[in-house]
């Protein structure tokens, strides 16, 4: 049987935080944003996620073994980010555990943080943002503040699954996903989710240091985004850019 | 110092990781191979690569009817420290790669084009193409 372990070492006083999910996969947008904010929040290590279906890897940082898939908070807001790809066999525990962990946090929001990918990105200077929402409290919220509305089409891996499940449960979660780079690391395609974060939720995080190591990450995450890749091809991630077939 | 930031953490995590996955990289050298990705359509082979930090002038692109080699300068040496085992500080100031293609080309028609780091070589596919009649 699966097993997966989350475990945290904090004392929430928080009753409804933010929640927000970061992920590798198109473009490693959700990763680079959600490593950004919690940088720039400066939230600290306060959990990590261990399941048998997650592959053998450790880092090891000043001399400490550390969980690849962590959990970092400051008490308001918490984030949960993935080092690796998720594999295909773990995607439905770890997304299904994740919900049963979220709704025992209450959220006042869970944000998840992606990108889709687009034909001639390196064409497109602003990359766009769009939104989709598991219930009607949370579409509020991205209608409120204008963001385009996914209308049709697909949402694979993880996200979709954390999606569904919390639509299922009456969670309040929304995924915001940028125009990307499929198989190239997308900054870029970050700075627009950390603007939009901004807009939708009144935050106030600057930009300019995602913007300025923009190419050095591009670099140093190409290895992630290699592996990333190869994750996405089982997961058939490139269905995204195709239309469903439904009947309208 | 510089604080060592969450993203430190994964570039260390990083380094563990691809030794299992076939090396990228050349340290003798100091040469990376760059992400590239290959798409096809009915008349031509679309090549994308990633070459951060490079000039449009310091791409060497060379073509036969079934291969793209491109090799690109960086304009500044990439230093990672402590990578692998065991642990030293390296640099890497170079892209290099050559790309099989699966269809024959017309490499002398290629045209690429280089913009925020994104090199695109669209190649046109080698076409013969004979009539069929119906009877």
């Amino acid at each position: 049987m699966v097993e997966v372990k989350i475990t945290e070492s904090y004392d929430y006083k928080e009753k409804n935080p933010m929640v927000i999910l970061g992920f590798p996969e198109v473009g490693l947008v959700g990763l680079i944003s959600s490593m950004y904010l919690v940088d720039s929040l400066k939230l600290s290590e306060i959990g990590f996620v261990e399941s048998d279906v997650l592959p053998p890897v450790i880092a090891v940082h000043k001399k400490k073994p550390l969980d690849p898939v962590r959990i970092y908070s400051n008490g308001p807001v918490i984030a949960l980010l993935s080092e690796i790809p998720v594999p295909v066999e773990a995607i439905y525990p770890i997304s299904m555990s994740i919900v049963d962990w979220l709704e025992k946090k209450n959220p006042e929001i869970v944000i998840m943080l992606g990108g889709f990918p687009v034909q001639n990105r390196e064409q497109i200077e602003t990359p766009k943002v769009t939104g989709a929402a598991s219930n009607e409290r949370s579409m509020k919220i991205l209608t409120a503040k204008k963001v385009d509305i996914l209308e049709e089409g697909f949402i694979i891996g993880t996200y979709g699954l954390v999606l569904k499940e919390c639509s299922r449960r009456n969670i309040p979660a929304v995924y915001l996903m940028a125009e990307s780079h499929y198989g190239i690391p997308d900054p870029e395609a970050a700075v627009s989710i950390v603007n939009a974060l901004n807009k939708i939720f009144d935050m106030k995080i600057d930009v300019k240091s995602l913007i300025k190591q923009g190419e050095e990450l591009r670099v140093k995450t190409r290895d992630l985004m290699r592996r990333t890749q190869e994750s996405m091809k089982e997961v058939q991630k490139i269905q995204e850019q195709e239309l469903p077939a439904m009947y309208g | 110092m510089r604080r060592r930031t969450i993203f430190d953490d994964l570039y260390s995590m990083m380094s563990e990781m691809e030794m299992d996955m076939g090396l990228s990289w050349n340290l003798a050298d100091g040469c990376m191979e760059p992400l590239v990705y290959v798409d096809e359509t009915d008349s031509e082979v679309i090549v994308t690569a990633d070459l951060p930090c490079v000039g449009k002038r310091d791409i060497k692109l060379n073509a036969t009817e079934n291969s793209l080699e491109l090799e690109a300068k960086a304009k500044k040496p990439f230093k990672f420290e402590r990578w692998g085992f065991p642990q030293k500080t390296c640099c890497f100031d170079s892209f290099k790669k050559v790309v099989n293609l699966r269809s024959r080309t017309e490499p002398k028609k290629a045209k690429a084009t280089f913009k925020k780091g994104i090199l695109k070589v669209v190649i046109p596919k080698v076409r013969t193409k004979y009539r069929i009649e119906i009877k």
